[in-house]
């Protein structure tokens, strides 16, 4: 049995509530890459489409991995702690980013397939490369502000 | 919660948990409770505490089941990351609600 007052309880209750104040340097390092991550690929979804069979091709993907690399190095070595649920939140706007990426390139895939199919070849309307950036990169970009104000999902 | 009740669970005090009512235990429990996994260097400069008093305190966290200890690396340096369990949050937040009900008179 511990013998505590209400005097001592209230420290201690005062004491947490210091100890779980807002991080907020990881919310922002960790807001800041989730927001990196989706504009990176949404960024890429449209360059690579645009540079397609030009020799920009490589470097644009070459660029990309680095920056991938290089952001998730700063995220892991600058931030000591995940704030209460920002990892889930992290992962949900990835995997809904991931599942955006990948259905714009089987879209803008059969597209250019049609459009051979069709006898006019050619790039893809460049307004509809960028919205589907944009959109892309949407679900990180919504944790990210998430992450920030240190709301969870 | 009836009066029965509450003459069947007697006074808070009897609510406190043994693992986290020691003030070291309660500070890692409570820096731990904020986020979803913290760095070990993180928490030990946060409860003010050396490396070795820390490793003690967070294996009788580990045994009672309440903290989850995460071996990694960064680059080639090692680093080791503390989280709560499921139960470990379970037993803070009775014990809080403890600590209320005592602080509340």
């Amino acid at each position: 049995m511990h013998e505590i007052t209400p005097r001592e309880a209230r420290r201690r209750l005062d004491h947490l509530e210091a100890a779980t104040a807002n991080r907020d340097a990881e919310r922002r390092i960790h807001a800041l890459a989730t927001a990196g991550f989706g504009v990176l690929m949404g960024g890429y979804l449209t360059i690579s489409r645009v540079v397609e069979e030009t020799r920009f091709e490589t470097v644009a993907l070459v660029l990309y991995v680095v920056l991938l690399g290089a952001l998730a190095a700063w995220q892991t070595r600058g931030a000591l702690a995940w704030p209460r649920h920002a990892r889930r939140t992290s992962w949900l706007g990835l995997g809904g980013t991931f599942v955006l990426f990948m259905g714009a390139v089987v879209l803008f895939n059969v597209r250019e397939v049609a459009r051979e199919d069709g006898g006019a070849p050619g790039p893809e309307n460049v307004v509809l490369l960028v919205a589907a950036g944009v959109l892309t990169a949407t679900p990180m970009l919504v944790a990210a502000v998430r992450i920030r104000r240190g709301g969870g999902v | 919660m009836s009066t029965e009740e509450k003459a069947g669970a007697g006074h808070a005090r009897h609510r406190l948990d043994d693992v986290i009512h020691a003030p070291v235990r309660f500070s890692i429990v409570a820096t731990l409770a904020g986020v979803d996994e913290a760095e070990f260097a993180m928490v030990r400069d946060e409860v003010e505490v050396s490396d070795s008093a820390l490793s003690k305190q967070v294996s009788t966290l580990e045994q009672a089941g309440y903290v989850r200890v995460r071996k990694g690396y960064i680059g080639k340096r090692p680093r080791t990351w503390l989280s709560l369990t499921a139960h470990g949050r379970r037993a803070f937040s009775d014990h809080l609600a403890a600590l209320r009900e005592i602080a509340g008179g």
